[in-house]
């Protein structure tokens, strides 16, 4: 009689079929933190079960407006001295599969300094002038639990290939690619972190992987995925931010 | 004694004093910074009363993959309803009554006691006729004062008081006559297993927030505890067993809370 009850209730377990591994989403909205703005986005976070005591994390970003403000933060006029003046104007960011493109105009000009001088009001008169046209390609690297983005292509064209002085032209492409520097490495000071709302801040998050990718017509996002071990710690940290938030009951 | 004229005044201020002083006497319980704790208040309707009464609930930390529960249950309310609770006739016949006048009911260390007197009346009464008011004159009435020891006993989410043993004080009485009437026997037999019909029909059953009761804890055990001096406690003690779906269940919470924002 109890056996095949066993029997039976064991039955209606296969019935239920194959369990699904449960998954929660919610969105955050949260910022980018470059060294001098702080940038907003929005996310979408999906919280799956993917062990008895894991669960997985993965978070869907949307950066366009981090894109958006690239032009301006990569635009530079660094190069200024005695001798030679680049300015950068990055023109165009866009998303491709899994890398950030970028591109962007510099113009330089040499100018005629004696000796060591660096202040630009000593130079004497233009002896080289050239555009450039910069092409970056960037991809992102994990690093310290966020992605950073990484320039991994460098290519920079000269809008007139045949200069008259090779010496010359070789000084301004030295000196662009150090502009091009600068601009690659403001973009990588920028970390894309996975960034959970304030109630789940007490989980401990790993980030296992991640990348940008492109959300349609070029536009900027980025997904990082990881896992959070819940412990009974954590748990209790969730039930403190419910009562925080007035959802349990205070502490008497 | 100061006090004795207005004894009722005094002893009220009294009772003042030390309940509010047991609000401290909570709060002095180890804090645990590691935990989780909240209190509510419930109330278990006896007789058609509800009574009030507050949980604390703490919420720590039990190995790797475990939460201890412990819910903390101030029942001074209904100890100092003791005696309206619990006051009941035991059993009526023609010739009979039996009662049980409880008088107080206290807390020392984990366990409680009920102190009252049991009262037995014995009439003379035409046994053929079942009907109490054909009952005939008194022929003996004998009080005796007993006490009761009481404990808690958990079975699933609540908390059943049951009396064990019954202490008659057989000092006041003249043996003859409590060996006539086998009162201390019926007092045994009568206060113990009303008391305990009455007292198991009324479990407490503490309901937990929701929040918490999704987390699906097991009570497997539980007592009872003074609380301040002399007062009635009782908890429950049981365990959480922590996976990832209890992470997700309360990221459910939140969102239903609308403390995140959910998505489809």
């Amino acid at each position: 009689m109890l056996l095949s009850l066993a029997r039976a209730l064991g039955l209606i377990c296969l019935c239920a079929g194959p369990a699904v591994a449960r998954d929660v989403s919610f969105s955050v909205a949260s910022v980018l933190r470059t060294e001098t703005n702080e940038i907003p986005y929005s996310a979408r976070i999906t919280l799956s079960e993917v062990g008895p005591s894991r669960v997985g994390f993965q978070t869907h970003a949307d950066l366009r407006h981090f894109q958006a403000a690239l032009p301006e933060m990569l635009s530079l006029d660094l190069n200024q001295t005695c001798r030679a003046h680049l300015e950068l104007g990055m023109e165009r960011v866009s998303a491709r599969l899994d890398a950030l493109d970028l591109s962007g105009r510099i113009s330089a000009a040499l100018y005629e300094c004696e000796g060591l001088r660096t202040d630009p009001a000593t130079r004497g008169s233009a002896i080289y002038q050239q555009g450039l046209t910069l092409e970056l390609t960037a991809a992102a690297v994990l690093e310290d639990q966020c992605l950073f983005m990484r320039v991994d292509q460098v290519a920079l064209t000269p809008d007139r290939p045949t200069a008259v002085d090779l010496d010359l032209e070789e000084e301004v492409l030295e000196r662009a690619r150090a502009v091009s520097e600068a601009a690659a490495e403001i973009l990588s000071r920028v970390p894309i972190c996975p960034d959970f709302p304030p109630e789940l801040q007490a989980l401990d998050a790993r980030l296992q992987k991640g990348g940008t990718k492109d959300i349609g017509a070029g536009y900027l996002g980025a997904y990082l995925e990881g896992h959070i071990d819940v412990s009974p710690a954590a748990i209790v940290a969730l039930l403190n931010a419910l009562q925080h938030r007035g959802v349990l009951p205070p502490r008497p | 004694m100061r006090c004795g004229f207005f004894s009722s005044s005094c002893l009220r201020a009294l009772m003042l004093a030390l309940f509010g002083l047991m609000p401290l006497f909570v709060r002095a319980l180890p804090a645990q910074a590691d935990g989780f704790r909240t209190q509510f208040i419930r109330s278990v309707a006896v007789r058609g009363v509800p009574l009030p009464y507050s949980a604390i609930v703490d919420v720590t930390p039990r190995g790797p993959t475990r939460l201890g529960i412990r819910v903390l249950l101030d029942l001074r309310d209904m100890q100092r309803n003791a005696p309206g609770l619990l006051s009941t006739v035991l059993d009526e016949t023609c010739n009979q009554k039996y009662a049980v006048a409880v008088a107080d009911a206290g807390a020392s260390g984990s366990s409680v006691t009920l102190r009252g007197q049991f009262q037995a009346k014995l009439f003379t009464c035409n046994t053929s006729d079942p009907k109490v008011h054909f009952r005939g004159p008194l022929a003996l009435g004998q009080n005796l004062n007993v006490a009761a020891s009481a404990e808690a006993v958990v079975r699933g989410q609540c908390l059943h008081l049951r009396m064990t043993d019954l202490d008659a004080d057989l000092a006041g009485l003249i043996g003859d006559i409590a060996d006539l009437t086998g009162l201390d026997d019926k007092a045994q037999d009568l206060v113990l297993t009303r008391g305990n019909e009455v007292l198991s029909r009324h479990p407490i059953c503490p309901e937990l927030p929701q929040e918490l009761a999704g987390l699906d804890p097991r009570f497997f055990g539980g007592g009872t505890t003074e609380l301040g001096k002399g007062g009635v406690g009782a908890y429950l003690d049981g365990s959480i067993d922590v996976s990832a779906a209890t992470l997700l269940d309360l990221v459910e919470v939140m969102i239903e809370r609308d403390l995140l924002e959910g998505v489809d």
